[in-house]
């Protein structure tokens, strides 16, 4: 026999598999599933089980896609806040440090991080828009 | 404001399935499953996540049931398509790195040639004790008709459909079992 046909043999035995299985319905297919050492309330169970992992993977996936996109826009915010002048940036910095001295909603660490130079600073930034303390324009928020 | 999004309509046809439906369904990715590493719930699971990414409109059971169908036997032909291909790529680097003896690489199974038509076929020959059955199998790889195989083995129509019957049902028994992959 060729391969050809080989093949096609095969195939043709697998679509019977499901016309044999389809063609049955209510008792008679519970009998024959029995036959075969399935157990027909373990098969809706099964169904269920994998609908349910497939459901929940689905949601998995939305809530890292959400979790994604918040992260790049987040970056590109602070992309935008980044590229100020140092005069501005350091006038958030100053802004962002009396409110804290007011309300002390930040860490005296925080309050008191060195800034030696513009990237120290933009480090600092990048935190308070992470933390929500100031939005991509640099204002207070609360 | 509560109107069903449309994934929670696709979901919604997969729960909507009859009970008998999804018993055909779990039955088949059961079988389905044998010789592919996978179990049957990974099967399944794979197969609604198709249905659930799918941009093909939510029709009715029937459409979704046939959707589900032939996303299982794609799945199948996937995995041992995708076995083929690691095969072929391990079997390149061995060569590649070869020296003359045969490694432990060459001596292995090759689990990508349970897809090929003639090793299920010639496994079946050689586990199906019937004579009937291989009377019939023989006919069918010869692509004879249904017309021409009673004309042949001189079987009425009620003796085809019965051996046909039990044809179908050894193979089913065959995968389940494992033998037959």
């Amino acid at each position: 026999m060729t391969d050809d046909r080989s093949l096609h043999l095969k195939r043709q035995l697998l679509d019977e598999i499901w016309e044999e299985i389809g063609s049955l319905q209510g008792k008679e297919l519970d009998e024959y599933l029995v036959s075969i050492g399935l157990v027909p309330d373990g098969l809706l169970q099964d169904y269920t089980e994998a609908l349910n992992a497939a459901l929940a993977a689905r949601k998995r996936a939305r809530f890292e896609e959400a979790r994604r996109q918040s992260r790049q826009e987040s970056s590109a915010d602070v992309g935008k806040l980044l590229s100020f002048d140092l005069a501005k940036k350091k006038a958030i910095m100053a802004a962002i440090k009396a409110h804290a001295a007011r309300t002390g909603d930040m860490t005296i660490a925080a309050r008191n991080q060195k800034i030696e130079d513009e990237r120290d600073l933009d480090s600092f930034l990048e935190a308070c828009v992470r933390l929500d303390v100031i939005d991509a324009d640099g204002n207070l928020k609360g | 404001l509560n109107k069903p999004t449309q994934g929670d309509e696709r979901a919604g046809a997969l729960v909507a399935l009859s009970d008998h439906q999804k018993k055909q369904l779990a039955a088949y990715a059961e079988i389905m499953s044998r010789g592919t590493g996978n179990d049957a719930e990974d099967l399944l699971q794979e197969a609604f996540a198709r249905w659930l990414a799918s941009d093909k409109p939510v029709e009715g059971p029937e459409q979704t049931y046939n959707f589900l169908q032939g996303a299982i036997r794609s799945i199948r032909y996937n995995v041992f398509r995708h076995a083929k291909v690691v095969r072929r790529h391990e079997g390149e680097r061995a060569v590649a790195n070869d020296d003359d003896e045969e490694g432990p690489l060459d001596q292995a199974a090759d689990p990508a040639a349970s897809t090929e038509g003639p090793l299920f076929v010639q496994q079946l020959y050689d586990l199906c004790h019937d004579e009937e059955v291989q009377l019939l199998l023989t006919a069918q790889a010869d692509n004879a008709t249904p017309h021409e195989i009673q004309a042949e083995l001189g079987w009425d129509e009620q003796k085809y459909k019965a051996v046909q019957k039990r044809k179908r049902r050894l193979v089913i028994r065959l995968m389940l079992e494992g033998k037959l992959t």
